[in-house]
């Protein structure tokens, strides 16, 4: 089911690390959180057969080696690895980063605030509203 | 009896007859002088001058006799004419070819017949000279030559007429050539006395022929200055003194040449004529000469359409001269061969023109544009339409230049393009400069990417770390230090709203969207609605709002700040903020008027300025972009904004904006 699933994010800034986990306990949510730096290790970790497959993806944009666009294209080629939802978590409210992303089809898109208020605002939207869209059983 | 016989010339012998004109003519005395006296001569009591046509013999002068004319077959000159001396028969009785002619058998009873062939120059005997008796007898020997004489003198007595006849229209013909030729025609004596003056000469001239025929020689009509100059020409030319006179037009004709020459005529009324003179000498059958002919034609014509060609190739040369100046010109063949370059294209290539014609155009390609360009050039002006376009060409030295084209076609009768004019000009600075222009804006949109991301980020940290430290070491913190914490969460805050600020106002200046025509009174009324404004602060739209062409964004961006402003300083229990818009010439005119604080004189212009705030920040939040952003979005399409304001009892806000439609198209709907 979905507690059990892992969430996987994927973020290079530390501060934010601490955040979304922070928020995560805060809504009390029992899903593992799997933290990677950039879009390689991500995909490492995806096609690590050893490894749980996660129900959801939070991706950050601007990353070191490969960025959330990078990563988005390879997993978007993927027939298994696009199943998996992919919420962009980002500072930029540039128009052209939505634009981008939603060419490769992601389930969300989410301005980080830099109020903590704000942001764990962000996450429980964005927990209710991946556990709203039940998906099928991998 | 005999018939005579017809001569074997018949035909011709005829034809000479008739060019004489001589039958069926009256009696003229000349002829019967001549019938008489050979009757008298002849002692014959008949005389004739007998004209043998086809089927009869018609007498022009007759002594004697009443009938005017009788049938050939039975004429005795019918015979007589084909001799060329007398034809004398002694007796008709006697002579088996008239012995049983109703001549001699009846009326007039004829026995003796003496008759002379008029002979004429052409060796035609065309009739005789006869005499007639009823008698036999013989001519003596001088009544015969007496006889030959007479003839001779009749047959020069027509020949006579003949050739005044011819005379006569040879002169009608040349009244009505003189009459009639679009040239004037004067002859004169060997010494230069006019003999001739025709209608036309008189037309150009003015002058009655009769002023100047006998009277003056042509040099009187001739500008004199022109006659001194060409006396001095043809003194030089001929090695001896011309004198400046009448010998003037005769001297080249008298040495056997053309003399064909310009002139001005000088009319008798001062006024001037441009004519060009032929002279020929008139010589009479043994070479000397009688006259001189002058021919003189009006060329005042061809003068003025000689003026005018001249104007219009100065006007073209002008022409020429103001295109070369600004514009590099080429001119190729079909084949795109260049044919002619001016000094501008030499410059700019850096070729000579030695070095250019000739060439194929294809010495400048650059190769920078594909195939599929070049073929699009081709197809254009080969089908005989005008192409325009930017091209980059390389110059000799390998350095590469742009230049604004427009190449025309120029067609045969055809439809086939004999040549091409290409017409550029040199616009590399402004494709550099647009080049440069591309890489500041894409390092700006780099950079702003570049703020909002990295420099956000560290301050989201700190935001977060700053809450965090409140709530996690909340039992471990006094006042003073969450009072402290506070103040650092506020400065974050306002620093994450001025980079939103400058990214917004740096964003502006791009066009970045689409012109697109944004309802401006749905904008507004949206974004007066978006900002939720307070229980005690109303919008009154006074009037609708027009539909403009603008990017959406902008639009929208306007009318929060100053919206969000109005409602931010309210300070009355009642607020009102009203927005109407009117058609001011070519501008829209807007106005948001609020019942706030206002604003003092002295701030008017420093409010537009960025990061300037008239209230601590602490009191209320204000990053000094939003109206700086106004102004720039106005000042971008094409208007102007500025502040009205009383301290206490509110500020207007006004600003306008270009019309960008046809007035029906831009105009409120309700």
């Amino acid at each position: 089911m979905r507690s059990e699933q892992t969430i996987l994010l994927v973020e290079d800034d530390h501060v934010d690390f601490l955040t979304i986990q922070r928020a995560l306990r805060q809504l009390e949510s029992s899903n593992p959180l799997h933290h990677v730096t950039d879009g390689e290790k991500a995909l490492e970790y995806l096609r690590d057969a050893s490894k749980a497959r996660p129900g959801l993806i939070l991706l950050d944009l601007n990353m070191p080696r490969m960025n959330g666009r990078e990563f988005l294209t390879h997993i978007k080629d993927d027939p298994i690895l696009k199943m998996i939802p992919v919420v962009v978590l980002t500072t930029s409210a540039e128009d052209q980063d939505r634009i981008i992303t939603f060419q490769k089809s992601v389930a969300g898109y989410m301005i980080k605030s830099v109020e903590y208020p704000k942001f764990l605002e962000t996450m429980r939207t964005i927990r209710d509203y991946w556990i709203a869209s039940e998906l099928p059983p991998n | 009896m005999k018939p005579p016989q017809l001569p074997a010339n018949e035909s011709e012998r005829l034809a000479d007859l008739i060019q004489y004109q001589v039958l069926d003519t009256p009696s003229e005395e000349d002829f019967d002088d001549l019938t008489s006296l050979a009757s008298e001569i002849c002692g014959a009591p008949i005389a004739l001058i007998s004209l043998l046509d086809g089927k009869r013999q018609w007498f022009k002068s007759k002594v004697g006799l009443d009938a005017s004319e009788t049938p050939r077959e039975i004429s005795f000159c019918g015979h007589a004419i084909h001799g060329r001396s007398v034809f004398e028969v002694r007796n008709a009785l006697n002579d088996e070819r008239f012995a049983t002619n109703p001549l001699v058998t009846g009326a007039p009873d004829i026995r003796f017949y003496a008759g002379m062939p008029l002979v004429t120059p052409a060796g035609h005997a065309i009739g005789t000279l006869c005499v007639i008796d009823r008698v036999e007898r013989e001519l003596t020997p001088g009544q015969r030559i007496a006889l030959e004489r007479l003839a001779r003198q009749a047959t020069s007595q027509m020949e006579l007429r003949l050739s005044n006849r011819r005379l006569a229209e040879q002169s009608a013909f040349q009244e009505t050539l003189l009459a009639s030729a679009p040239a004037a025609i004067i002859s004169t004596t060997p010494l230069g006395v006019i003999t001739h003056f025709n209608p036309e000469a008189e037309k150009m001239l003015g002058y009655q022929s009769v002023e100047l025929i006998g009277k003056a020689t042509p040099a009187v009509f001739h500008d004199p200055a022109e006659v001194v100059a060409r006396a001095g020409e043809l003194t030089a030319e001929m090695g001896r003194t011309v004198e400046p006179g009448f010998d003037v037009f005769t001297t080249n004709a008298l040495a056997g040449q053309s003399e064909t020459h310009e002139w001005t005529y000088v009319r008798k009324d001062g006024s001037r004529l441009p004519i060009i003179l032929s002279v020929s000498a008139l010589r009479d059958s043994s070479g000397n000469i009688t006259g001189f002919l002058g021919v003189a034609r009006d060329i005042s014509e061809r003068r003025a359409l000689e003026a005018q060609k001249e104007l219009s190739m100065r006007a073209l040369a002008d022409f020429k001269a103001a295109l070369d100046e600004h514009a590099i010109v080429a001119i190729t063949d079909p084949r795109g061969r260049i044919t002619y370059v001016n000094d501008k294209f030499c410059a700019l290539s850096k070729y000579s023109r030695e070095e250019l014609l000739g060439q194929d155009h294809r010495i400048v390609n650059s190769e920078h544009h594909p195939k599929e360009f070049i073929a699009e050039l081709w197809g254009t002006i080969g089908s005989g339409r005008v192409w325009h376009g930017k091209i980059q060409n390389r110059a000799k030295d390998g350095s590469f230049y742009w230049v604004n084209t427009t190449i025309v076609p120029f067609l045969d009768d055809d439809g086939v393009p004999v040549q091409y004019i290409a017409i550029r000009s040199d616009i590399t600075k402004e494709v550099e400069l647009a080049r440069e222009i591309d890489a500041t804006n894409q390092e700006l949109k780099d950079f702003a990417y570049v703020v909002s991301h990295d420099l956000k980020a560290p301050l989201r940290g700190i935001g977060t770390l700053a809450g965090w430290l409140s709530e996690d070491y909340a039992d471990k913190i006094d006042d003073a230090g969450r009072e402290q914490l506070t103040l650092m969460t506020n400065r974050v805050k306002r620093l994450d709203a001025l980079i939103n600020g400058i990214l917004a106002y740096s964003r502006a200046g791009r066009a970045r969207e689409g012109l697109v025509k944004v309802n401006l009174h749905t904008v507004a009324q949206s974004v007066a609605e978006m900002l939720a404004p307070p229980e005690h602060i109303r919008f009154v739209f006074e009037t609708p709002l027009p539909s403009l062409l603008l990017e959406p964004t902008k639009a929208h961006q306007l009318f929060q700040n100053l919206f969000s402003n109005a409602i931010k300083f309210m300070d009355k229990p009642h607020g009102l903020i009203r927005v109407r818009s009117e058609l001011e010439g070519n501008y829209w005119h807007f106005s948001v008027a609020d019942n706030g604080p206002g604003i003092e004189e002295k701030y008017f212009e420093r409010i537009f300025e960025l990061f300037q705030t008239l209230a601590p920040r602490d009191e209320i939040e204000g990053t000094g972009v939003g109206l700086a952003l106004v102004k720039k979005i106005v000042e971008l399409g094409g208007g102007r904004i500025w502040v009205e304001s009383e301290r206490g009892t509110g500020a207007t806000f006004h600003f306008t904006l270009r019309r960008t439609e046809p007035l029906e198209n831009s105009l409120p709907k309700p």
